[in-house]
């Protein structure tokens, strides 16, 4: 790319402005869709922003800026000099733009492309700008993976998953006696996560880009952005220019079905990145009825389990929260004209009344609310919805100590027979693999990422356990089903965690420092700002946090149901937070996920936070990807994420030694 | 596990013990702490069975006037296989004056009348997760039209909320749908011994009101309320 040019820009527009008595006024194109060098830098170099595999659809789309007054009467698109066929609609969007789509469009020529868009405004003067794409084809290379299982961490980058075998793998004397699960997969590479207007990516683009191979905005799952972002837009959410997921490729193509299993809200970001098109991912009811509408018909979706059983409940019903507004928080979707028309699915409705658990027993889904239901579903069924709460799952921690027969926490009481990720799994799996064609499934290990930004240590420590548990049964699923390729990562490291050392006092003497308000006998007050009260970093920081070789081997306790007696042992591993807020620390289990400013403040050990707000935030740190089975080869390196969707097409499609 | 804040948690109930009235008045001027009420005997909770010296100079009586609702007890537990219901008990105090005891949620609501009551301390980032959360299905809407714009300061103590209670499923202006709403008439905060201070609802972010109106629709459930801060306010970050 050339960012010089870009720097040029204000110049350019400076002189512009400067001599615009004189100039001549003309309508421009200021958004191009898919994005491109090209069209923005005037770049016509590589890395191209925008790839598709042969064949896959995506919507062309131009805002252009006319005249004062102006009105674009007509357009169209051309692909390598080519005009396309089809209608080209234009929306009037405010302030003298256009829209411009042209919606469901595929190439099967692999190679680059070139792309324009030529508008003519009611006075009949013309706009016209271009832009590239890549379409990506996939050579015959040996066995094709007839599965591909999407294991995403949330949130997880190496450091997670170096946490969670330290209490797991008993490391002494410098090696791991036992590795994790994810550990066993031969070929390991390195993602790069930066979303289309970020270094720094949420889970949506983070996540939407290993089912689309392109890259959107922070919030966005399955589109492009465009310009009718506001609420003034009755379907701003639902109208931005689309790419077609790999569900709904393979399935066309290839006749393959989609499974996707969270322990998050269904609607969450990962999830939804899989199959939903929408620029908002909090659009709870839209997207939840779009896994019906669009995904069970067009994807092929055969499996949908996690939390989030809300949106699928009448508004009537207590407990849910389906909306009446296709531009509120949560909101539902209808679908422009054009875009329904093109990629064959229906407009959608504001229907917050809705019975979608009734939508998705009638087609054929057993439903299942429970740990008790699912285990009992049917082995025959290959249809499964598990809705197992109504907002996010409970996270592993407050699950094992309920199954343990500890006191019942977080939501438990309300929902005490939840499912955990590995034993959905299984019955993801089960089902899915009666599909002769194969299957695509996404598998999320959500609260990675959730207690990652609650700088809870001991909550996403266990929640990374409980996702690399259902790494092994995919494994041992893969090794009775050679054709299936695994592929484990993320959709970006969160909190920029990482292992600082070990605790050098006991647990008992950490539970004394914890309520021992010190000299001052002050409680909370941060680190002297309005008083003396550093005494919390004497105590709990200067004497405790042992680094180097003063850090030894932390020895956890597995149990028979494969997680640690207690997080709390002596000389515990320990955890710092580089994407940090404000938080105290007394490097003690939380028994409740409170706020890291409401927490530990009787120890009096404030660590000044370089966020703001309550929550640590993602990072832009690249992150691993470990594949198995079928075609692992191809996934090492370093490479951008939006690499790995078309690596597992091509073992998909092509194969691969 | 540890639980270091077992014996904490298990007196949570017990620590009514030095509580302050925050009465609906006019709305105060921004930062100014509202007056406490006039003098009187302080009370110990039928909760908490203990006698404690209560501050001097409040009356906690109109306590006794709000049937105590633990929110644990809201919904028939476990969840049935679809939605949730609400116990005989607490379907009888619709329309009634309750109490309920919780934390307020930290997070940043649309709307500068509400605030969210829950049983046990949580933080949600909207601006992260949108609506796909953890608050559990008896989270309290703590509406404060009495007093528009104007709330507590979130505090990791525990309030305690006196008002008329509504149920039944509303659309909020941030899209949530409330299923039980508490109209405000007393906060009690139920530990620190003062009052609590009037601020911007949990006033921790410059423009959050402005932004609440921006993104409002042209129809939205409700009208907001008269803005009430000062020109300052600005929005910090760009709509989506």
């Amino acid at each position: 790319m050339k960012p010089s040019l870009a720097l040029l820009f204000p110049t350019l527009a400076g002189l512009s402005a400067a001599v615009a008595p004189f100039a001549e006024a003309a309508p421009v194109v200021t958004r191009l869709n898919p994005p491109s060098a090209l069209f923005t830098f005037n770049d016509p170099n590589p890395p191209y922003i925008a790839r598709f595999a042969t064949g896959q659809r995506f919507d062309l789309q131009a805002t252009i800026q006319a005249d004062a007054g102006k009105v674009i009467t007509s357009g169209a698109f051309h692909v390598d000099n080519v005009a396309l066929p089809g209608d080209v609609t234009i929306t009037p969007i405010g302030s003298d733009k256009f829209s411009l789509t042209l919606r469901a469009y595929s190439n099967t020529k692999a190679g680059l492309h070139t792309f324009s868009v030529a508008a003519t405004q009611d006075d009949g003067v013309a706009a016209s700008d271009e832009g590239n794409f890549e379409i990506v084809g996939f050579q015959g290379a040996g066995r094709k993976a007839k599965n591909i299982i999407y294991l995403i961490g949330d949130g997880m980058g190496i450091a997670h998953r170096t946490a969670a075998r330290i209490i797991t793998g008993n490391v002494q004397q410098g090696k791991a006696e036992k590795g994790l699960a994810m550990d066993q997969l031969p070929v390991t590479g390195i993602l790069m996560t930066h979303s289309l207007n970020s270094i720094v990516t949420d889970s949506a683009p983070g996540a939407a880009c290993y089912s689309t191979g392109n890259k959107s905005n922070n919030n966005q799952e399955g589109v492009f952005p465009d310009d009718t972002t506001s609420s003034s837009f009755p379907l701003n959410k639902w109208d931005n220019p689309r790419v077609e997921h790999m569900g709904s490729y393979l399935a066309r193509t290839q006749g393959k079905v989609l499974g996707i299993v969270t322990n998050a809200d269904v609607e969450d970001a990962t999830p939804a990145s899989f199959a939903a098109h929408t620029q908002d991912r909090g659009a709870g009811t839209g997207i939840c009825d779009m896994y019906f509408d669009e995904a069970v018909t067009k994807a092929n979706l055969r499996v949908l389990m996690g939390g989030g059983r809300k949106w699928f409940l009448p508004q009537g019903q207590p407990g849910s929260g389906r909306v009446n507004s296709t531009t509120s928080g949560g909101a539902d979707y209808m679908l422009p004209a054009d875009a329904a028309a093109a990629w064959g699915v229906p407009v959608g409705a504001v229907d917050p009344g809705r019975d979608l658990i009734a939508d998705f027993v009638a087609a054929g889904f057993a439903y299942a609310p429970t740990a008790s239901a699912l285990s009992a579903v049917p082995a025959a069924e290959d249809r499964i919805l598990g809705l197992f709460h109504t907002a996010n799952m409970d996270i592993a921690m407050d699950k094992i100590a309920a199954r343990r027969g500890g006191p019942a926490v977080g939501s438990v009481p309300a929902f005490p027979d939840q499912p955990m990720l590995d034993e959905m799994t299984d019955k993801a799996l089960a089902a899915l693999s009666k599909n002769r064609n194969g299957f695509v499934l996404m598998i999320e290990g959500a609260s990675i990422d959730k207690q990652a930004h609650n700088m809870d240590t001991e909550r996403w420590v266990l929640d990374t356990v409980e996702f690399d548990r259902a790494v092994g049964h995919c494994i041992a699923f893969q090794k009775t089903n050679p054709d299936t390729l695994i592929i484990v990562t993320a959709d970006h490291e969160c909190a920029g965690i990482n292992i600082i050392g070990g605790s050098t006092v006991t647990t008992a003497s950490l539970v004394d420092r914890s309520d021992d308000l010190g000299t001052d006998g002050q409680q909370g007050v941060v680190n002297g700002a309005t008083g003396p009260s550093t005494d919390g970093q004497k105590r709990l920081r200067d004497v405790v946090v042992g680094v180097y070789q003063d850090a030894g081997f932390p020895q956890y306790d597995v149990i028979a149901d494969g997680y640690p007696a207690t997080m709390d042992v002596d000389y515990k591993m320990l955890i710092g937070y580089a994407g940090n807020a404000d938080r105290y620390e007394d490097w003690l289990t939380n028994p409740v996920p409170a706020s890291p400013t409401a927490r530990d403040t009787a120890g009096d050990y404030f660590i000044t936070g370089q966020v703001a707000g309550s929550s640590a935030v993602h990072t832009a740190s690249d992150i691993p990807v470990s594949a198995g089975g079928r075609g692992a080869s191809l996934f090492t390196g370093v490479m951008d994420n939006t690499e790995v969707f078309f690596r597992a097409l091509q073992v998909a499609i092509g194969g691969a030694k | 596990m540890i639980s270091k804040y077992a014996p904490l948690i298990s007196f949570f109930p017990l620590t009514l013990l030095a509580m302050v009235a925050w009465r609906t008045m006019d709305p105060p001027s921004p930062g100014v702490t509202a007056p406490a009420e006039p003098a009187g005997a302080g009370v110990a909770t039928a909760e908490s069975g203990s006698q404690a010296p209560p501050p001097p100079g409040v009356d906690l009586s109109f306590r006794d006037g709000y049937a105590p609702l633990d929110m644990d007890a809201v919904f028939v537990t476990p969840a049935g296989p679809k939605g949730m219901k609400f116990t005989p008990a607490t379907a009888a105090l619709n329309g009634a004056k309750v109490r309920v005891t919780g934390q307020m949620v930290k997070h940043l609501h649309d709307d500068p009348q509400i605030f969210l009551l829950t049983k046990r301390p949580l933080v949600l980032i909207m601006k992260e997760f949108g609506l796909a959360d953890d608050l559990p299905a008896s989270a309290v809407h703590v509406l404060l039209s009495a007093r528009p714009g104007w709330a507590p300061r979130w505090t990791p103590r525990p309030l305690e909320v006196c008002g008329v209670l509504e149920l039944g499923p509303r659309q909020e202006l941030d899209g949530r749908i409330s299923h039980l709403r508490l109209v405000a008439e007393h906060v009690i905060d139920t530990e620190a011994g003062t009052l609590p201070e009037l601020m911007k609802p949990i006033g921790l972010q410059p423009g959050r009101l402005t932004q609440a109106w921006l993104a409002a629709d042209a129809s939205p459930p409700r009208a907001p309320p008269a803005p009430s801060l000062s020109s300052s306010t600005q929005p910090t970050h760009q709509p989506k």
